[in-house]
C-alpha cells in the first residue's frame, strides 16, 4: 500500500477533534497528514488542494443554515479546477450521512461514531465493509443446550407426584376442543387443502364439534359479524406487497455482542394484511420473532372457521388462510410463535400451527384457567393433548405467566408454570419458563419495586435457575404495567426491561410497542420502530455487562422458591390438581383470579 | 430525425423546483414515447430533505427509463428495476449501476457527482439507446452541467424571498450564460484556434503570438501581474480555467486596448463561486468598449422555472415549515428581465417547456 498524503480541513472552527483522531490514526499507519487551520476561505483551501498535490482532503463540518450551500461550492470549485479527479474527498461531522454527503458531491459522508478504520479504508481506497452487512440471521432453537435436571429435589419429587395425579385423572377423559384436534389432525391434510382439494370427510366430521358459530359457517356460510372477508383486490395488492417487500428486506440484528436474548414482537391487528405490514417491520427492524394474537372471543368459540378473514376488533383470527398467508410473508430466519395458552381451541391451535408451519407456541393450564377465563376440568384435559401435540410437531412452548397481572403472588404463579412445565416434559416436549418482568399488583403492594425494578425481576430468574434447567424467556411483553402513553417513557422502559434480561443471561424476551397500552386501536408501525431501536440500543449500551446479584434479590429469590414449594406440598397433599385450581391453591380470588367458566362441563368421560 | 441530447436541471438553491421539473419531463416524454435516461449529481426522490427535514416531491419512474444511480438507492426504491452493467464508480452510496425500469414505481438517484464521471455515464446511456438524458442537478452544485448541452434553471424563493432579487439573479445567469459568442466565431484566423488549446491562461498580440502565460485557473488577482507589462499589444486573452471574481474584477483594471477578443473556457467557469453581478458587469463593460467575448464551449440556459415555495425557519421550534411568496409577481419579474423563457412548471403544463428543450420528431 502506498504512501498516501491527506489534507485534513477544518471548515468548522470549533469541532474539529474527530479529525485529530483521524489524523493519529493516519500517522500511525504510515500516512502524512496537513492539518489546516480551521476557518479558512473556501478558495484558499482549493488553492492549498492544488499546491499540496494532496491525495485525499478529509473535510470537518457540522451541518447549519447554508452550510451545504457553502460545501457544495467548494465542490464545485475543486470540480472547476479540474483536481476532483484526481483526489478522494470525504467529508465528517454531526447529521453528515452517506445521501447528504452524495448530493453535496463529496466521495464518502462520516457521520457520528465513524470509526478511525473507516476513515483509514478510505483514505486508502480500501472497500469498507460494514459490520452490520455481514450478519446473516438463522432461526435458533430456544431450547438447545438445557437438560431440564431438576436442581431442587423437594420440588422434582412434588411436581412428579402432581404430574402423576393429573395424567391419572385425565386418563379417561376427553373434551370437544380434543376431539376437533383429532379431527384436524388426522383428516386435515394441508397440502390437499393448500391445492384446493375438496376436503368434505373433513368439515362433516368437524362441524359437529363446534359451536354455533362453527356450525353456521360450515353449513351456512355465514361469518362472525366483526369479520369479513378480504376482496380480490386486497388480496392481490396484499401478495404484492409482500413480494416487493422480501425482494428488499434486511435483516439487522439487535443483540450487539450477545447471541441471546432473541427479541420477539407481537402482532394481532384484527387484520391480517396489516398484521403482515407489522411482521415485515419488525422483521426489518431486527426482531427476531413474533407472536400471532387472537382475538378474546377466539378462546370461548368451539372451532376454527376457515378463510382469509379481517377482523374489525384486536386480534387475528386464526383461521387456515390466514395463519398460512402469514406464514409465507415471514422472512426464512423469523421464528414465529401461534399462542395456544387459554381457551377452547388449545390442543387444535397446535395441530395447526404445527401443520402450517409454526416454530413456537405457548401453553399454560394454570394461567388459562385463572386469568384467561377457561374452565379447570377443560383446560387440563386440552391442555395435556395440546402439550402431546406439541411434542409431536416439534414446536418449544413457552409457559406464560400473565396471572400475576391480575394479582395472583410470583410464587403461586410459579407453581402452576412448572406443573405444566413438569407435565411438558414428562410427555417429551420443550417447555420454556416465560416469567413476567412486569409491575404486578404482587409487588405494588408489597412494595419489592419502591426502589427498583431490577431485583424483584432478578430474583425470580434466579428462583427459576435454582429449581431447573430450562430455557427461560421473559415476557409477555416485558416491562408490563411500567409503560405510559408516553411514547419516550414506554421505549425506555421497555429497553430497560429487555437489557436486564440480557444481563440476567435468558434466552428470549418479548417487547411490545411503545403505544401498545394506549393505542385505542391498532398499535402503530413507528411505536414498532421505538422500542426495537430502544431495546437494540440498550444492548449496546450494557454489552456483555453481566448482572451482579445483591443481597435483596437473594432473600428474595429464597422466598419465591420456599413459596413455590409449599404452593406444590399443599396440592400434593389436596391430591387433586383440578380441584386445587378450584379452590384458589394457585391463586384465590382475593389474590384477583377466578376460575374460568367457558367449556364448563364440557369434559366427558370415553 | 431528432438528434440525442443530454440536458441539465440545476439549480440555484434547494427546493427551488428540481424534482418537479424532472418529473413532468418524464412524464412528457413518456407520453410521446422517448427513450429517456436519467441520472442525478446529487441525491433526489428521498422522502425528506437532507437538510430542512420538510417532505420532498417523490420521484416516480415508469417502465423502460434508463437509469443510473448509487446501488444503495435501488434498496430504497419501489420501482422494479434490471441492473444493464455496474460502472465500477463508487459513491457515498456504493458503485453506479445503469439500469432500466422494468416496473413503475419510487425510486432514488444518486448518480455521478463528478464532471468526468458524467461524461462516462452519458456515453454509457447514449449506448444503451437513450435519446435524451436528463440530468437532475444538485443543491446549487452547477460544476457537471459542463457535459450537458444546455440547461434549466431552476429558482425561486428558496433561493431569495424577494422575487425582484430571484428576477436579477436570473438575468445575469442568463446573460452570463447566453451572450458570448462560440470563440471559434471570434477569432480573426482559423489557424488561431490552436491557442485554444493552450492549458495555460495566455493572452496574444494582433498576430496572435502569445505574449504572455499565466495558469490555468486564476484563483488569485497576484497572478495577473504579467499581463500588465503587456497591456498595450494585446489583443485578445484566453482562460481555460476558473476565474475567480477578485481577479474577473482585476482584469478589468488592466489598461488593454479596446477591440479585445476575451475566450473563457464556459459560462460555468464564470459561474461557480463567483459574484454573478459582478461578472455581469464585466461582460457589459468590456462590451460596451467594443471588445467581444466568447466561449469554448456553449453551454446555453435554455429556460428558466420559477417556484414560490420555500422553506421558512421556525426560530421557537427550530425547524421548517412549508411557505410561498407571492407566485404572480414571482413569474412577472422573472419573465420581465430574464432573456429566456421562463415556466412556473408546478401551474403550468410543460409542453412548451419539453419543446424548447429537446424536438422529439414525434
Amino acid at each position: 500500500m502506498s504512501r498516501k498524503k491527506v489534507l485534513l480541513v477544518p471548515l468548522d472552527p470549533v469541532h474539529d477533534v474527530g479529525l485529530k483522531m483521524i489524523r493519529r490514526g493516519l500517522d500511525d499507519a504510515g500516512h502524512e497528514t496537513i492539518l489546516l487551520p480551521p476557518d479558512i476561505p473556501v478558495h484558499e483551501i482549493v488553492q492549498e488542494i492544488v499546491k499540496q498535490r494532496a491525495d485525499t482532503v478529509l473535510v470537518s463540518r457540522t451541518l447549519g443554515y447554508g452550510v451545504a450551500e457553502l460545501l457544495a461550492n467548494f465542490v464545485d470549485l475543486l470540480d472547476v479546477v479540474g483536481v476532483r479527479s484526481r483526489i478522494n474527498l470525504g467529508i465528517g461531522g454531526m447529521a453528515i450521512r452517506p445521501e447528504l454527503a452524495a448530493e453535496l458531491g463529496f466521495d464518502a459522508g462520516f457521520g457520528p461514531g465513524t470509526t478511525v478504520e473507516e476513515a483509514l479504508a478510505f483514505v486508502e481506497g480500501r472497500e469498507y465493509v460494514e459490520a452490520s452487512q455481514k450478519i446473516v440471521k438463522n432461526k435458533k432453537e430456544m431450547a438447545e443446550g438445557y437438560s431440564y435436571s431438576y436442581r431442587h429435589e423437594g420440588i422434582q419429587a412434588k411436581l412428579n407426584l402432581i404430574v402423576d395425579m393429573i395424567l391419572n385423572w385425565a386418563a379417561n377423559k376427553t373434551s370437544p376442543g380434543v376431539q376437533r384436534a383429532a379431527i384436524r389432525e388426522e383428516l386435515w391434510d394441508v397440502n390437499r387443502w393448500r391445492n384446493y382439494e375438496s376436503m368434505t370427510d373433513f368439515y362433516n366430521e368437524y362441524k359437529l364439534y363446534c359451536d354455533d358459530l362453527g356450525k353456521n359457517y360450515y353449513e351456512k356460510g355465514i361469518l362472525h359479524p366483526k369479520t369479513r372477508r378480504f376482496t380480490k383486490e386486497e388480496i392481490i395488492s396484499s401478495e404484492e406487497y409482500v413480494r416487493r417487500t422480501q425482494e428488499v428486506i434486511k435483516i439487522p440484528k439487535l443483540q450487539h455482542n450477545r447471541t441471546k436474548p432473541l427479541v420477539f414482537n407481537q402482532y394481532g391487528t384484527g387484520c391480517p394484511f396489516m398484521d403482515i405490514g407489522h411482521i415485515k417491520v419488525s422483521e426489518a427492524w431486527g426482531a427476531d420473532g413474533v407472536v400471532h394474537f387472537d382475538p378474546s372471543w377466539g378462546a370461548r368459540s368451539e372451532g376454527f372457521l376457515d378463510g382469509f378473514l379481517t377482523h374489525q376488533e384486536d386480534g387475528t383470527v386464526i383461521t387456515p388462510a390466514n395463519l398460512n398467508r402469514i406464514k409465507r410473508a415471514l422472512e426464512k430466519s423469523t421464528l414465529w410463535q401461534v399462542r395456544a395458552h387459554r381457551g377452547l381451541n388449545t390442543p387444535e391451535t397446535i395441530v395447526l400451527a404445527g401443520k402450517i408451519g409454526a416454530d413456537l407456541t405457548k401453553i399454560n393450564i394454570a394461567y388459562g384457567c385463572l386469568g384467561a377465563g377457561t374452565d379447570p376440568a377443560r383446560m387440563t384435559v386440552d391442555g395435556i393433548w395440546a402439550i402431546r401435540y406439541a411434542a409431536k410437531y416439534n414446536l418449544p412452548f413457552d409457559v406464560v405467566t400473565n396471572e400475576e397481572l391480575c394479582g395472583v403472588p410470583a410464587y403461586k404463579a410459579f407453581a402452576g408454570m412448572l406443573i405444566t412445565t413438569a407435565l411438558g416434559i414428562r410427555l417429551g416436549g420443550k417447555p420454556i419458563l416465560q416469567p413476567l418482568f412486569c409491575k404486578s399488583p404482587e409487588v405494588m403492594v408489597g412494595g419489592q419495586m419502591k426502589d427498583n425494578y431490577v431485583e424483584f425481576n432478578a430474583a425470580k430468574i434466579m428462583a427459576l435457575r435454582q429449581i431447573i434447567d430450562a430455557p427461560i424467556w421473559p415476557g409477555a411483553p416485558v416491562g408490563f404495567l411500567t409503560q405510559t402513553e408516553d411514547r419516550v417513557q414506554s421505549s425506555a422502559s421497555t429497553a430497560f426491561h429487555a437489557s436486564l434480561a440480557a444481563m440476567l443471561g435468558v434466552d428470549a424476551v418479548t417487547i411490545a410497542s411503545s403505544d401498545e397500552a394506549y393505542s385505542g386501536g391498532p398499535i402503530s408501525v413507528p411505536s414498532k420502530i421505538d422500542t426495537l431501536r430502544a431495546v437494540g440500543e440498550g444492548f449496546r449500551f450494557f454489552g456483555q455487562t453481566p448482572l451482579a446479584s445483591t443481597p435483596q434479590m437473594e432473600v428474595w429469590r429464597d422466598t419465591i422458591v420456599s413459596g413455590i414449594d409449599s404452593v406444590l406440598a399443599k396440592i400434593v397433599e389436596r391430591d387433586d390438581f383440578v380441584q386445587s385450581l378450584y379452590e384458589g391453591i394457585l391463586g384465590n380470588r382475593e389474590d384477583g383470579a377466578y376460575p374460568g367458566r367457558n367449556g364448563k362441563d364440557t369434559v366427558t368421560t370415553i | 430525425m431528432n438528434i440525442r441530447k443530454t440536458i441539465g436541471i440545476a439549480g440555484t438553491a434547494k427546493n427551488t423546483g428540481k424534482t418537479t421539473t424532472t418529473l413532468s419531463l418524464l412524464d412528457y416524454y413518456y407520453t410521446k414515447g422517448v427513450t429517456i435516461g436519467l441520472t442525478s449529481i446529487g441525491y433526489d426522490g428521498e422522502t425528506m430533505d437532507n437538510v430542512t427535514g420538510l417532505p420532498k416531491p417523490r420521484l416516480f419512474v415508469r417502465k423502460g427509463l434508463l437509469i443510473v444511480t448509487a446501488e444503495k438507492c435501488l434498496q430504497a426504491s419501489s420501482a422494479k428495476v434490471k441492473i444493464l452493467e455496474n460502472l465500477g464508480i463508487n459513491t457515498p452510496l456504493g458503485k453506479l449501476v445503469c439500469a432500466v425500469v422494468e416496473r413503475e414505481g419510487l425510486i432514488v438517484t444518486a448518480g455521478p457527482n463528478q464532471s468526468h464521471h458524467l461524461r462516462t455515464v452519458r456515453d454509457l446511456l447514449f449506448r444503451y439507446g437513450a435519446e435524451l438524458i436528463i440530468v437532475d442537478g444538485a443543491l446549487g452544485r452547477i460544476a457537471p452541467m459542463i457535459e450537458t448541452d444546455g440547461f434549466i434553471m431552476a429558482t425561486g424563493a428558496s433561493y431569495k424571498l424577494d422575487s425582484y432579487q430571484v428576477a436579477r439573479h436570473a438575468h445575469y445567469l442568463a446573460e452570463i450564460c447566453n451572450y458570448p459568442q462560440s470563440a471559434k466565431d471570434l477569432l480573426k484566423d482559423p489557424a488561431w484556434v490552436k491557442l485554444l488549446d493552450s492549458r495555460a491562461t495566455v493572452v496574444w498580440n494582433s498576430l496572435g503570438e502569445i505574449l504572455a502565460e499565466v495558469d490555468e485557473s486564476l484563483l488569485n488577482p497576484e497572478q495577473l501581474g504579467s499581463f500588465y507589462n503587456h497591456s498595450s499589444d494585446v489583443r485578445g486573452l484566453y482562460c481555460p480555467g476558473l476565474i475567480t471574481t477578485q481577479c474577473l474584477q482585476k482584469l478589468g483594471e488592466i489598461p488593454f486596448s479596446r477591440g479585445m477578443t476575451y475566450i473563457f473556457s464556459d459560462p460555468i467557469k464564470l459561474i461557480v463561486g463567483n459574484d454573478l453581478k459582478v461578472t455581469h458587469d464585466f461582460l457589459t463593460t468590456v462590451q460596451q468598449e467594443g471588445s467581444a467575448l466568447g466561449y469554448k464551449q456553449m453551454i446555453p440556459l435554455m429556460a428558466i422555472t420559477v417556484n414560490p415555495f420555500y422553506p421558512k425557519y421556525r426560530y421557537e421550534s427550530g425547524n421548517y415549515e412549508t411557505a410561498y411568496i407571492d407566485k404572480g409577481q414571482l413569474l412577472e419579474e422573472v419573465t420581465s428581465i430574464a432573456n429566456v423563457p421562463v415556466f412556473d412548471i408546478v401551474q403550468d403544463s410543460c409542453t412548451n417547456l419539453a419543446k424548447i428543450i429537446f424536438d422529439t420528431g414525434k
